[in-house]
């Protein structure tokens, strides 16, 4: 059949094809322009911040050292440094520590910054060769240059889009929707997919590295840390405003002695940027109030580091959250990456019939039993984890006497989900003892109208199976997308009977024998559509968990010589 | 106007065979290359897959022009119609960048008709 797809371009169509791409150039070009614009305002902060690295040096006495308020609620705290020096037979008093904002939220921080620099002692400053009142103590990496990430991927898109709305544009009119083959991805997904996939991971990673890997380190650590008395000299709720509204912190500031001196610290937790929210900031305030005496938790091996608050609450789960990401980038990468291997040929001549060597080969199961129960537990652990910490916040309020009802009805749903995963970790656990099947193929590339052979042999206790069933299952999977979610449809086109028996002295090992049709569909894996064949082994035991285990394998297409 | 002809006037090939054939065209205006491609395509349920799995590309073209073309058919995958998914085999060449196209569909497999599932 010889189909035609000629078309000239008509007046409508060019109308449309010139508003769409007004359309895309007012679009991708927002995109770019602001993301252009951002970079530029990044970038020369970084290098605002980098250019005492080529400012010449001198030598300045430190003042005075301490830390001051800021005044700000996002970040109260500043290591406040005087310092003096000379330049060209001037005196010159100079504040800045390091170029940028040096206000935090730790006190910690701004006092082991100025505790570098002792009263009395001298040291080097950097002053600017323009303006020699401008000094600083520190030279600091411009980390914020890496900022400059987020806005690039708006200034990637925008020029991408711009560009497929330019140049791509004659071959993205009406006529391009008509080739088939120029939908054809050549990798260019993959490549895109297999970056996603990296920024996913690196971004779930270092989230879930920050809010919860190192925390958590942290807080085991102080397990041995020195019970100590301290008295609290400040506390009050922060709040400041945000881009998703208002943001809450408790901020207690506390006094201890520790190693002959005295100490002062806002540490209330390890876990602080999980510690958001006003209810749980008014609570940690109101359980410290101003001038109260309290207890905390003081490093012996540098008395500067101590904690208010070193129990692990619920809440410290949410930390876990970004693991999904990790794991969906990670997931995607290794498809991407899977399927960019697997590139096709750039030869005039067509790929060769790649079949691994004959011989026996032994099958591994789609999924090992430890794989499911390992599979299940994480599913539980992450779900109960989270679904606990919304539990446990309306346990308290049925403990205070106030109930959540909305609260406590709309978690009966997860809360029934999150025991069946109990439930089906359970059940997994106990199947872990169940015989396990080991299938070998005599010739580990079947084709299409070849006799196929398998063998099978249980480990473990093969006579509490009951009933054995080993079927070959040819089936059609086809992935497509419906709104925002992807949905796989299956079909099965062929089902094989290999064994059936109940006879206990045939289960524990034997073999089965079957032709392959010839007129059926071979193994095939294109990205959404997908032809998988299937050994699928049940076996049925009382009173236990059954025996379920299945086994992808290849069947290829007939030799070209059969043909 | 773009034409696609087989040597021996079938669509029906099997795996290992070659496909050997001629293109035509007749263009209205200069275009930048003119590219033959053998490929499958899948329709139905699923999110359409295509593969391109050989391709000869003229560049710079006259505007009317005719080119041989050979191509070796891979083992697989055969042409095949199922209940959710139907896997097809094509000859197609496209002006760039109009993207005007012109295709010839082939069947590919062992038998003259393709394989039926379910």
């Amino acid at each position: 059949m010889n189909t035609s797809f000629n078309t000239s371009p008509s007046a409508p169509s060019g109308c449309r094809s010139l508003s769409g791409k007004g359309v895309g150039t007012l679009f991708f070009g927002l995109f770019f322009l602001m993301g252009s614009l951002f970079v530029f305002f990044i970038l020369g902060e970084a290098l605002r911040q980098a250019a005492p690295w080529w400012w010449p040096k001198t030598s300045c006495t430190i003042i005075s050292s301490g830390v001051e308020s800021t005044g700000e609620d996002e970040d109260p705290y500043r290591p406040a440094v005087r310092y003096q020096y000379q330049l060209d037979g001037r005196d010159f008093e100079g504040t800045l520590v390091a170029r940028g904002d040096n206000a935090t939220s730790s006190y910690d921080r701004a006092r082991d910054q100025a505790a570098r620099y002792v009263v009395g002692s001298s040291t080097t400053c950097r002053v600017s060769p323009t303006h020699p009142a401008l000094a600083v103590l520190e030279r600091r990496i411009p980390w914020i240059a890496f900022a400059v990430l987020f806005p690039l991927i708006f200034v990637v898109i925008g020029g991408i889009g711009l560009w497929a709305v330019w140049r791509g544009s004659a071959s993205s009119d009406d006529a391009d929707s008509q080739s088939i083959s120029q939908k054809a991805s050549k990798g260019r997904g993959h490549k895109i997919a297999l970056v996603v996939g990296l920024i996913f991971g690196v971004v779930g990673g270092t989230l879930f590295l920050f809010l919860f890997a190192l925390p958590a380190v942290h807080q085991l650590r102080s397990m041995g840390w020195t019970e100590t008395p301290c008295t609290i000299v400040g506390s009050e709720v922060r709040s400041w405003s945000t881009d998703d509204g208002t943001s809450y912190r408790p901020d207690v500031l506390y006094e201890y002695q520790a190693g002959g001196r005295s100490w002062r610290s806002n540490r209330t937790t390890f876990f602080s940027a999980l510690s958001s929210g006003y209810d749980n900031a008014r609570d940690v305030v109101g359980s410290h109030p101003d001038g109260s005496k309290s207890t905390c938790w003081v490093d012996p091996g540098n008395p500067g580091r101590s904690v208010l608050d070193r129990d692990f609450h619920p809440m410290h789960l949410l930390g876990l959250l970004p693991l999904i990401f990790l794991i969906a980038g990670a997931a995607l990468s290794r498809w991407a990456w899977g399927q960019m291997r697997t590139g096709r040929p750039s030869e005039m001549e067509g790929p060769k019939d790649e079949a691994p060597g004959e011989g026996p080969l032994v099958l591994k199961p789609q999924v090992s039993p430890i794989g499911k129960v390992l599979g299940a537990l994480f599913f539980c652990l992450f779900w109960n984890g989270i679904v606990s910490v919304f539990v446990v916040q309306a346990w308290k309020g049925w403990e205070r006497g106030h109930p959540d009802w909305f609260l406590t009805l709309f978690l009966v749903p997860f809360v029934l989900v999150g025991l069946a995963t109990i439930g089906a970790v359970g059940y997994l656990v106990l199947s872990l003892a169940n015989p396990r099947p080991r299938l070998t193929l005599d010739n580990a590339t079947p084709r299409l109208g070849d006799e196929f052979r398998m063998s099978w042999r249980f480990t473990g206790r093969a006579t509490r199976i009951r009933q054995l069933s080993i079927l070959l299952e040819g089936r059609e999977e086809a992935t497509y997308q419906r709104g925002t979610d992807t949905h796989t449809d299956r079909e099965v086109f062929a089902t094989h009977t290999l064994v059936d028996t109940g006879n206990d002295w045939e289960i524990p090992r034997g073999a089965a024998t079957t032709v392959i049709p010839h007129d059926t569909m071979h193994s095939f894996e294109g990205n959404s559509n997908k032809i998988v064949w299937e050994i699928k082994v049940a076996g049925v035991i009382d009173r236990w968990p059954d025996v379920s285990q299945d086994f992808t394998i290849t069947i290829r297409p007939m030799r070209v010589e059969d043909l | 106007m773009l034409t696609i002809t087989t040597d021996t006037g079938g669509h029906w090939f099997k795996p290992g065979e070659t496909i050997e054939g001629t293109v035509s065209w007749h263009l209205d205006d200069d275009a930048e290359a003119v590219e033959i491609r053998l490929f499958w395509y899948t329709e139905g349920k699923g999110t359409q897959d295509v593969e391109v799995v050989n391709e000869k590309g003229i560049a710079s073209p006259d505007r009317a022009g005719n080119r041989s073309f050979r191509f070796r058919v891979p083992n697989g995958p055969y042409s095949f119609s199922g209940k959710l998914i139907t896997l097809a085999w094509a000859v197609e060449l496209v002006v760039l960048p109009s993207g005007e196209t012109e295709r010839l569909d082939l069947l590919v497999g062992p038998q003259p008709v393709e394989v039926e599932l379910g």
